[in-house]
Parts: C-alpha cells; sequence; structure tokens
C-alpha cells in the first residue's frame, strides 16, 4: 500500500457514515466517475440508524444515485460511549473467583483532582448484588489450586435465573495465564442460559491486572445486547430500502470488522468516531507525501489529537474511558475537554478559565438564541467577526451577533474591565494554547520534534485555531482537508479489516526463544483464519507480529516489530537493540546492560479492502470574493472572505484572510499564506520574512 | 514591566502545569518498582529562579506541598541559589535537612539558560526501600532515625553518568533490591531533563521579562484567592482534637490537637498542645506537618485555586519544637504518615466547626503500609510492600466512597495477579468490608480487606498501621467509622496483631488479613432515606451479619 496508485476495484458507490452526538456525517465515493461528496444530518438518539437511513436517502437525491448502486457502508457510530456516559445499560452479572467480586468497584482508586473533597463519580457498572463469586483458583505459574466448584457454578446460576440478567460476563483470577477455568466455566454457563450473551476475559483481553480485564470483560457483556439490537435494526432499515451493500464497523484500532464481530465485542468501538480521524489523517499523509502528521480534530466539546509519524499512527494498549479501564487496542488519540461549545468563566479575583464545561448542543453558545447565557468559544469567534452568523452550517443556522457580544461582555470582558473584542481574542488564545499544551505531551511522550510535523486542523472548530496552535508550538506548515468538517467520515472511506491478537508470554526475554516462534505460529494460524471468514484474499493481506518489552520491573511495555520469518535468536537480538533504541528516544535514557522483559506477542492482521488515490478537484465557478471586517490581532481588520469551492489551484492568497466552506470557517492569519494542493486541500505555510 | 492580562497569564501559567505533567508522565513510564509503578508515589514539580513553587502535577498533595518548604531548607542551610550549577543534581532524603522520611528521594535541579537560572525543577518518589531495620524501610521497632535505614544529607554531584557517582554507587550498596532503587532513581533523573528543557521552552518563548513577570502574578493570584476564601470564615477560633494509637512502643494514645482562627486576613493553625515526640517513628518534622496543613485548608478553602507558594503566603503554622508535629533530631520518622494524616483529620475537624456544611467527615486517615520480606529463588532479598487506603467520609450532600484514596496522599494499588506474578503469596481476597463505613444520614464509605497466605518457607512481616483504636470520625449525627485490625491465621487458629510490627516471622502457609477502616458518617442514622438503606442492604455495603 504504499504506492499512490488506485487499487478500487468495484465499479458501485462506497459510504462511509459517521454517527456523532449532534450530527451524522457522509462522505461518498463514487468508484465509476472517482468523484466524492459529503452531508451533514442531525443524529436521532433514539435510534441512530433511523438518522442514517434518512441521511442516505436525501444523499441519492442530493448527488444523483440509486441506493441500490451502493456496495459497501463502512460506519463508525458512537452507540457504545453514548452507552457509558448515560449509563444506558441492560442488567448484567459477573461470575468472578471467590474473593474477587468487589475487583470492578474498587478499581485502582486513585484520583485526579488532586484537592477536591468530593469523590469522583464512578461507573459501578454491575452493582455488588449481581456479582458473584465461584469457588476456584487458579495459580500465577498457570496451574490449578482448586479446580471450578461445580456446586458453587449451580448456585451462581440458581440466583441469575429469572432476576432479570441479560448478560454475563466472567473474569477469573490468573486467567491470562490458562484460560481453562473460564474456557469450562463458559461452556457451563451456553447450557445454562443458551440464550444469554456469556463474555470471557480471556476472549476479550488476555492480559495481566485483573481490574483492567474485569473492567473490559464488563463493558463488552453490557454493551452486547445493545449493539445486537443496533446493528440488526440497521440491517433491517438497509435492506428495507434496498440497499444490499456488504457494511463494516469502524474499530477504536482504526480498522473495520464485520458487524458479526462487532455484535460479539462491543467493546472494540469506543473508539470508533475519533479513529476515523486518524485514518483520515494517515491517508492525507500518504496523499500529500507528509510523513509527519498532527491530526486535530476540534468539535463541539472535545478536542482529539493523534500524531501520524512515518505515515502511521501508534497505538495503546491500555487506556480509559469515563474512569473505567480498558485494555484494547486503539489508535493513540488525547482527548481534551475544549472545543466550540467549552464554556469561559472568571472566577474571582481574575483568573480564567475555559472548559471542560461545554454548553452542548442545547442551549448550545448563546449565538444559537436557545438560551445560552455563558461564553461559549463559538461565541467569541461570532463576536470576532471570524464565524459569519448569516451562513453557518450552510445557513441553515440563524446566529445572532448581538447574544454572542452580550455573553462575552457579561461574562468575561466587564470583569476583567477588557473590551468585548479583546476578551473574545483573549478567550481564543486562551483554548487555543490548552490544545498546543496536549499536542505538545503527545509528541513529547513519543520524544518527537514539533519542527518536523505539519499540523492538520478539522472537524467544526479546526479551521479556526489550527494555525494559532501551530504558532503556539512552533509549526510552519497547515493542512485543511478539502471535506474538513466530515474527514472522518473520509478516513472511514479507506479503512482497512484490522484483527490484533495477542498472546502473552512472560519472562526475560533472552529465555522465551521457543515460546515467541509457539506464539507466532499459533497467532498466524488464528489470523489467517479470521481473515479467511471475512473473505480477504491472501495478496490483499498483511500480517504484522510485535514483542511487548520493558525493563524488567517496568510496568509499561514498549511495543518492537519484529520479522516473525526469521529464527528466534535473530528475533531476540534485533528486538533488544530496537528497544534500547526506542527507550533512549522515548525517555532520554536507556541501560544496555539491564535484563529486558517479554509481556506478550501481538499480531495484528491487516486485510486492505482497497484504497484510492482522490482526484484532482474540478475548478469552480468564478470567484465571488467579498469583504468582512474581523476582529483579528488587536484591531479591526476588512479582510476578503472566499468560498473554498471557488478557489482556484496554484493561487497564492496571503493572510489575513476567511475562507468559508458548507459546514465550518478557515481563518488565515496575517503572516500566512494559503493556496491549494493539487488534491485540493488548503495548505498554510508562515510567511518566511515574518516572526 | 506592566501586568499581563489574564489571557496570557493562564497560558503561561498552563505551561508550567504541563511541564510538571510531562516529568510525571516519564516517572510513571519508566519507573520499576510497584510503589512507583502501580501505587504512584512519586511527585514531580516546577519553581521560579528563586525556587518559589509554580505548578504541581496531580499527583501526591503530602510530597507537593513540601518540596517548597525543602527547597527554602536547601537554600538557607546547604547551598545558596548563585552557587546552584547548571550541570548539578541535588538530592537528599534527610528528614533532619528538608526530607520527611528515608524512603522518599528528593531531586532538584536548576535550570539555566544563556548562562542566567531561570528556574528550578524537582521530583521526589518514594523507594520501595532505602535499608534499615525491616524491608521497605518502616522498621516499627525505631527509636532513632539511625535504624531507619540510609540517611543521604544534601548533596550536589554532576548530573551525568550518574550510576558511576560514588554517593550512588554507596546508596545501591545499602538497599535491598537496589536494581529497583538505580531504575526509579534514573527515572527521577530523566525526568530533570524532561522538566529542565520544558521550562527554556517556554522562557525562550516569552523572554525574561514576560516569564518572570508571569511567575510573580501566578503566585500572587493563588495568594489573592487564599486570602479572599479566608476572609469569608467567621471570626471565630475553632478547636479540634483526635488521637494517634499509639507509638508501637507503649499503648499511649497520642494527641492531635489544633486551635484555628484568623487574623487580619491571615489564617493562624495553632498546634499547642499536641503531644510531646514521642519514641516509635510516627514524628513528623516541620516540612510534613506543613504540607499536612497546606493541603488540608487548600481542600475546604480552595480546591480550584491553582496550588503554588502564593497558596501558603497567608498561612501561619505554630508548632512546638519537640512536639510530635515537629520533632527534633535523632527521633525516628518513617511512619510519620500516621500522625500527618491525623493532622489533616484535625484541621478537618476544626474547619467544619467554622463551615458546617463544606467540610466532609474523617477519612479513613492513615496510609496502611506493610512489607513482607523473601528471598527469590536466587537467594536475593525480595520485598513485597504495600499501601493500602480505606473508605471516604460522608458529607452533607454524598455517601463517603467505598475503597478510595483520599486525604493527604492519592495512591493506586497494585494488581492481585501482579503481586502474585512477582511474590511467593496468594491472595484469598481483597474486597470491600461491610459494615465499616460509618452510620449516617449519609453513610460513610468502605474500608478494604486484603488477606494472603505465604507460600515461601519464612518470610518476615512488619507493618506501620493505624486507626485500631480510635475510629475515624462522624459529624453531625453521623456514627465514627470501624476501625481497622489485622489478624494472622496460623494452624488453625487466630491471633490479633498489634497496628505496628516489625519484622515478625511467618511460615509457610500463614494467613495475614488486614481490614482498613471505612470512613466517618454524616448526620444522623435515622435520618437516613428507607430506600437507601435498602440498597445498602440488598448490595451487602450493611450486613445484619456479624463481619
Amino acid at each position: 500500500m504504499s504506492s499512490k496508485k488506485s487499487i478500487v476495484e468495484e465499479q458501485g458507490i462506497r459510504v462511509a457514515i459517521d454517527t456523532g452526538g449532534t450530527f451524522t456525517d457522509f462522505q461518498i465515493y463514487d468508484s465509476s466517475s472517482g468523484n466524492s461528496y459529503e452531508l451533514k444530518t442531525p443524529t436521532t438518539p433514539e435510534d441512530p440508524s433511523l438518522g442514517l437511513v434518512t441521511g442516505l436517502e436525501d444523499a441519492a437525491k442530493r448527488f444523483g444515485f440509486t441506493l441500490s448502486q451502493i456496495d459497501r457502508i463502512t460506519h463508525g457510530t458512537t452507540i457504545a460511549t453514548n452507552a457509558l456516559l448515560q449509563s444506558k445499560f441492560p442488567r448484567g452479572a459477573l461470575i468472578t473467583t471467590e474473593g474477587f467480586t468487589d475487583v470492578l468497584e474498587i478499581g485502582r482508586h486513585v484520583r485526579k483532582d488532586v484537592y477536591s473533597l468530593e469523590p469522583e463519580h464512578k461507573h459501578i457498572l454491575m452493582c455488588r448484588r449481581d456479582r458473584f463469586g465461584l469457588s476456584e483458583r487458579m495459580g500465577a505459574s498457570g496451574t490449578p489450586i482448586k479446580p471450578v466448584c461445580h456446586k458453587s457454578l449451580e448456585s451462581i446460576v440458581e440466583k441469575i435465573t429469572n432476576n432479570g440478567i441479560e448478560t454475563i460476563a466472567v473474569c477469573l483470577i490468573n486467567a491470562h495465564v490458562n484460560a481453562q477455568h473460564e474456557i469450562e466455566v463458559g461452556n457451563q454457563l451456553e447450557k445454562f442460559f443458551p440464550t444469554l450473551p456469556i463474555s470471557l476475559s480471556t476472549d476479550i483481553t488476555p492480559e495481566i491486572r485483573e481490574y483492567e480485564r474485569t473492567s473490559s470483560v464488563v463493558l463488552n457483556a453490557l454493551l452486547r445486547p445493545i449493539v445486537e439490537t443496533y446493528i440488526s435494526n440497521l440491517e433491517a432499515r438497509l435492506k428495507a430500502i434496498g440497499i444490499n451493500a456488504k457494511v463494516f464497523i469502524i474499530q477504536s484500532n482504526g480498522g473495520v470488522c464485520s458487524p458479526a464481530t462487532a455484535s460479539k465485542e462491543p467493546v472494540r468501538l469506543f473508539l470508533s468516531g475519533p479513529s476515523g480521524g486518524a485514518a483520515a489523517a494517515c491517508h492525507l499523509s500518504l496523499l500529500q507525501n507528509k510523513p509527519n502528521l498532527i491530526a486535530m480534530d476540534i468539535g463541539g466539546t472535545s478536542t482529539d489529537v493523534s500524531i501520524v509519524f512515518n505515515g502511521k499512527t501508534s497505538d495503546v494498549y491500555q487506556s480509559e474511558i469515563e474512569g473505567c479501564a480498558l485494555k484494547i487496542p486503539m489508535i493513540e488519540i488525547r482527548t481534551i475537554g475544549a472545543g466550540g461549545g467549552s464554556i469561559a468563566s472568571i472566577s474571582k479575583p481574575a483568573n480564567l478559565r475555559v472548559g471542560p464545561e461545554s454548553a452542548g448542543a442545547n442551549p448550545g453558545p448563546a449565538a444559537y438564541g436557545l438560551g445560552g447565557e455563558l461564553a461559549t468559544v463559538t461565541d467569541a469567534h461570532v463576536a470576532l467577526g471570524t464565524i459569519n452568523p448569516n451562513s453557518f452550517f450552510e445557513g441553515k443556522l440563524d446566529l445572532s451577533g448581538e447574544l454572542s457580544r452580550k455573553v462575552i461582555d457579561v461574562n468575561i470582558a466587564a470583569p476583567l474591565q477588557s473590551s468585548i473584542e479583546n476578551a473574545a481574542e483573549g478567550l481564543v488564545e486562551v483554548v487555543s494554547a490548552r490544545m498546543s499544551n496536549a499536542i505538545r505531551l503527545s509528541l513529547f511522550e513519543k520524544g518527537l520534534d514539533p519542527l518536523d510535523f505539519s499540523l492538520v486542523g478539522f472537524g467544526g472548530g479546526g479551521g479556526l485555531h489550527a494555525i494559532q496552535v501551530a504558532e503556539e508550538i512552533g509549526i510552519k506548515h497547515v493542512l485543511f482537508p478539502r471535506y474538513a468538517s466530515t474527514f472522518s467520515a473520509y478516513g472511514l472511506l479507506w479503512s482497512n479489516i484490522i484483527h490484533d491478537f495477542v498472546v502473552s508470554v512472560y519472562g526475560p526475554i533472552k529465555e522465551t526463544g521457543k515460546q515467541i516462534i509457539k506464539a507466532i505460529e499459533k497467532l498466524n494460524k488464528d489470523a489467517l483464519q479470521q481473515l479467511a471468514e471475512d473473505s480477504i484474499a491472501l495478496k490483499n493481506s498483511e500480517l504484522k507480529t510485535a514483542l511487548d518489552l520493558r525493563y524488567q520491573g517496568q510496568a509499561f511495555e514498549l511495543s518492537i516489530n519484529i520479522n516473525s520469518d526469521q529464527d528466534a535468536s535473530y528475533i531476540i537480538d534485533q528486538a533488544i537493540k530496537d528497544f534500547h533504541d526506542l527507550h533512549k528516544l522515548r525517555y532520554a535514557y536507556s541501560q544496555p546492560e539491564a535484563v529486558i522483559e517479554l509481556v506478550a506477542v501481538r499480531l495484528r492482521a491487516i486485510g486492505t479492502i482497497g484504497y484510492s488515490a482522490r482526484p484532482a478537484p474540478p475548478c469552480m465557478s468564478e470567484e465571488s470574493i467579498h469583504k468582512r471586517d474581523i476582529y483579528h490581532e488587536g484591531a479591526v481588520k476588512t479582510v476578503n472572505v472566499y468560498k473554498f469551492d471557488n478557489l482556484l489551484a496554484n493561487e497564492i492568497i496571503e493572510g489575513p484572510v476567511i475562507i468559508e466552506q458548507p459546514y465550518t470557517t478557515i481563518l488565515i492569519p496575517a503572516h500566512w499564506n494559503t493556496q491549494l494542493t493539487e488534491f485540493g486541500d488548503l495548505e498554510a505555510t508562515k510567511r518566511e520574512n515574518s516572526e | 514591566m506592566s501586568k499581563l492580562d489574564a489571557f496570557r497569564l493562564e497560558v503561561i501559567r498552563n505551561a508550567f502545569v504541563a511541564a510538571a505533567e510531562e516529568m510525571s508522565v516519564t516517572i510513571w513510564r519508566t519507573s520499576r518498582s510497584t510503589v512507583v509503578r502501580e501505587i504512584l508515589d512519586y511527585s514531580t514539580a516546577v519553581f521560579d529562579a528563586n525556587g518559589r513553587n509554580l505548578a504541581q502535577s496531580a499527583r501526591i498533595p503530602v510530597h507537593l506541598n513540601s518540596m517548597a518548604g525543602c527547597l527554602q531548607v536547601l537554600i538557607s542551610n546547604f547551598l545558596p541559589l548563585e552557587k546552584w550549577q547548571e550541570d548539578n543534581l541535588i538530592l537528599l532524603n534527610d528528614p533532619y535537612n528538608g526530607g520527611q522520611h528515608l524512603p522518599d528521594i528528593i531531586t532538584f535541579r536548576a535550570v539555566f539558560l544563556d548562562g542566567a537560572r531561570i528556574g528550578i525543577v524537582g521530583t521526589l518518589c518514594h523507594h520501595s526501600d532505602v535499608g534499615g531495620g525491616a524491608a521497605g524501610s518502616y522498621y516499627a521497632d525505631a527509636t532513632e532515625i539511625f535504624q531507619e535505614g540510609l540517611r543521604i544529607p544534601p548533596l550536589s554531584i554532576p548530573s551525568t553518568n550518574i550510576i558511576e557517582n560514588a554517593a550512588v554507587k554507596v546508596m545501591l550498596a545499602n538497599v535491598r533490591e537496589p536494581e529497583k532503587l538505580e531504575g526509579d532513581f534514573l527515572a527521577q533523573i530523566s525526568a530533570l531533563e524532561i522538566g529542565k528543557q520544558a521550562m527554556q521552552r517556554i522562557h525562550s518563548k516569552y523572554g525574561n521579562k514576560i516569564y518572570s513577570t508571569a511567575c510573580d502574578q501566578i503566585l500572587e493570584q493563588s495568594e489573592n484567592q487564599m486570602i479572599e476564601a479566608i476572609a469569608k470564615l467567621p471570626n471565630i477560633e475553632a478547636h479540634f482534637e483526635d488521637f494517634v494509637d499509639d507509638d508501637g512502643h507503649s499503648d499511649a494514645a497520642i494527641r492531635i490537637a489544633a486551635s484555628i482562627k484568623t487574623i487580619n486576613g491571615r489564617i493562624i493553625v495553632d498546634f499547642t498542645g499536641s503531644n510531646a515526640q514521642v519514641m516509635g517513628p510516627v514524628n513528623c518534622t516541620m516540612v510534613t506537618t506543613e504540607s499536612a496543613v497546606y493541603y488540608a485548608l487548600l481542600s475546604v478553602l480552595g480546591p480550584d485555586i491553582p496550588a503554588n507558594t502564593g497558596c501558603y503566603r497567608p498561612i501561619n503554622i505554630i508548632a512546638p519544637q519537640g512536639t510530635v508535629v515537629n520533632c527534633e533530631f535523632p527521633a525516628p520518622v518513617a511512619g510519620r504518615m500516621a500522625t500527618a494524616h491525623r493532622i489533616v483529620n484535625v484541621v478537618h475537624g476544626a474547619l467544619a466547626e467554622l463551615l458546617p456544611d463544606k467540610v466532609p467527615s474523617a477519612y479513613y486517615g492513615t496510609s496502611y503500609v506493610y512489607a513482607l520480606s523473601t528471598t527469590n529463588a536466587d537467594g536475593k532479598p525480595l520485598v513485597y510492600f504495600e499501601i493500602e487506603v480505606g473508605g471516604g467520609g460522608a458529607s452533607c450532600n454524598s455517601d463517603g466512597a467505598n475503597a478510595y484514596s483520599c486525604g493527604l496522599h492519592n495512591l493506586s494499588n497494585t494488581p492481585v495477579e501482579m503481586i502474585e506474578a512477582e511474590h511467593p503469596v496468594t491472595f484469598l481476597e481483597y474486597g470491600l468490608r461491610p459494615n465499616s463505613g460509618g452510620s449516617g444520614e449519609q453513610r460513610g464509605g468502605l474500608g478494604l480487606v486484603r488477606t494472603w497466605q505465604l507460600n515461601s518457607e519464612t518470610g518476615k512481616f512488619s507493618a506501620n498501621l493505624e486507626r485500631f483504636r480510635f475510629a475515624p470520625y462522624g459529624l453531625n449525627g453521623g456514627l465514627p467509622a470501624a476501625p481497622g485490625s489485622l489478624v494472622l491465621k496460623r494452624d488453625g487458629g487466630e491471633t490479633e496483631l498489634p497496628s505496628k510490627l516489625g519484622n515478625k516471622f511467618l511460615k509457610n502457609g500463614d494467613i495475614i488479613s488486614l481490614k482498613t477502616s471505612g470512613g466517618g458518617g454524616f448526620g444522623p442514622p435515622e435520618k437516613r432515606p428507607i430506600k437507601a438503606v435498602k440498597t445498602d442492604l440488598a448490595d451487602g455495603y450493611v450486613s445484619d451479619k456479624e463481619l
């Protein structure tokens, strides 16, 4: 997949759909003409498949195709995240080793806000009466200490029966070393409860640390009934309007899976939306031949940052969502609570805060006129004139500049005795600085230098903050994708099938040669079988193997890619060398004489389902430039306002200037130039002579 | 230089916080011992050119609020600021020179740019062992600091090739697990380098004028917010007292008493009347006491005020010398958290009289520390070290949190699977302890039970526990929580063990069971809504069975 040539063979229409909390975004690619289109429709929260289908019908009408032409749908969904945010779960039961039923509730018991006396909100997920201790015990070395007691299991089964339980999770201590007891319990439960979904921790994440494993499998169990219902609704609705396309669901690792896999392992869907943005940035990196990109997706309540280095994003294997631990491979994305709806306030005396509280979609920013009385970032942009109140969201949403100015005045400018414009510009600067800190931390963790990167700004707010953020961290190139506000959906359009497999192997790496080879054999076998089930031809598949290594005693591993065709001693020597190098790069030191421990062997199976270069955009109608007054860098300036779609390739435009897209606005400040690239994206560069 | 506007100031303040966080991430990701990498017992902070604390990472309050005090002791007694050198590392653990207890190794580095000192960066890390009479260096039988481990006075050593340095070699030769100490120590050094780069970046970006104005204003802003919060307190003097169980050498309870009053916008916390320093290792040096008071006041008066040296300025602390809250050399101090947590409980108790709706009942109020010393297959010493928490205190609007890290520390737990993979023990139980939260209209949070069995021929067990006699208090009619306990089960029999224990020999098959205390209840129990009582019973948080 290194060439830019199209390997898309199909002739039909390919659709990517990213369902967010407020909007459902569509990207449509017509492979016969090479044209692509974007569309945004409101999300229908009660059943998101409804809004999705309405959007498809709308798109077909608007862009002139028939629904039966659609042959592939790639779908990103926030259904898992929303269920957790709203605690809307079915009742589930947890079966765990006797003596450990509270592990789920205890968690890791550390707090994030050091000085607050209020305990942080905790999702308990399954209440104490629904957590059951089973008499059995596996030893840390994998030797059973106590067999599964069937009487004990039967008594648990009796308590679960007819008790309103809709799903069951099983997590036994030390199952990551030997899953035998979990499998045995799983088999028994299937006999007792043939209709209930049963999730085993070792199927979800066979890794050490009982809380993280329990939390992951419990989330999986709770999501199963929800996602199963959603997917069957979706399939029925698509069929009803005559769509017979192959459907794929995007996972947190940036790859897609079949609806069947998504129903069985829904815990893999948490970053389903944001990972589309990261995938899109990877695609852009390849197209533009810019191997190092920082992708910054600014939405209404939050900003997601991911780093593309040498053309690839990196993965994390442990993360947290809403305070619940997840041990699932995910694209590394840093999220901060700052976006267009973030609320700014002054706490006395004179301490300005912006976010993480957000005005959400309702009442939203004061400018919406829905009763919002607090100053948001969007209001600041409206007050500055950078957002045009009359052309917001294709002109479908009328904004009130008067209301924006009023809330900025009352909440910020008056208490600080500053002008409204000055307060609005200051507020925007504070938010941009928070975004910059997040980016710096993301780069810093990898030992990377911002100067080697270009920034990509997208999402509803990317266009207005990206260059300010770039200035803050010293980046001189910024990209604004053609479809900035549906860019995550654009990423989904080109996502591959990805399955992650892992085998725990624990010990000093030099003593694990045989186990590594054995693990590789097992992983390859599982992966090929899975790809065959997805009907992926061998020539379109790729297997990547890695070792998770650390210095003996460390808690965190670095994943080192290996060539699994080589023999054990070659693999080990090479991995040791690469590990020391990477540790030095990331943490400023290495310890060549220290023992290196292997924790796990990982395999990622990738089925490429096609990728295409984007055609150059058609030249649009004649220019229609108009002018607008904005407050910029401390003074009112009259600037040109362009329509993105009317820009001509190769024309250099000097800032300050505003460029409007149907769903978003781009600000090119003074000292920056911008022009269209050959693929129709906008590239901004800092002028050489300016400082 | 005129004042910076609120926006610019907030941007620069956030950059300092980010610098401290970058340092924190570095330690977390590279550390070796479970106490650092799982329990997260470490902190990082950045200081201005004069050693005033500008920003802290979101870690451990007792560390964070001691680092500025420690730095002042270093500057006035050891090395005046103008003598700090660019490439040198300052390190110490000596409680009688600005430290708290020996396992906490503190490192500082001055940050220079173009030959001028622009700031200082610091880390504090709890090491799993620094030698002394018991594994984990919590030797309950100690009567003087010499028995507690290796004492490192303030040293200034080159920061390059650190492992070859004579002082570091001496350190490594005196501890039970040198590989872990070395790894954690390198993590600290690495964090200083990262912090240094961050401070230089901030300074280069804004230039010296804006940078130093920002430093002054950041502190001023916090100071003003603190003064404003103090001004809102009613003008009465509040008193409160509570007790530490004992010092491990006698049964005598140890009184901690505080009075709080405000004078002209300042708050005075006076510990006159507190116990004389004691023979066993539960004494606090002044830096520890200050740190506990700063935390206790900030948590009630201004949890949102950016924590830095400015917050401390309107606070006066009176702690007579030779008392358990300001001990004199060579008193042992390893278990100082027993007293430090109690200081927080007492200051909170006094504040509750002034602000009845703002202060929760007592949390468990101690760091439940124990250590098990065994040997691995090669005969090398192996230390299983644990710090556990209990239940949170209830407040006027919520139940206390079950098993939640509260107050002066902020610790995570070590996964049972991780412990079993590294140490010869098998856990029988790790769970909540029913009935341990104090009853009340709002119920106190539950404590924990940790029970494990030794699978090794021998082991030495030591403990520094608390709240076995004096239970965490309830407020406003709420009842106290259940106190903690420690039990040894051997050959079918059960023995209650004392809270402070030095080197108890264990044999194969022995079972140790620790129960930690819950938090106090708030409001009269008879006012608890029936629905809440029913839920407590259905989920077994409260049970009519004796547990």
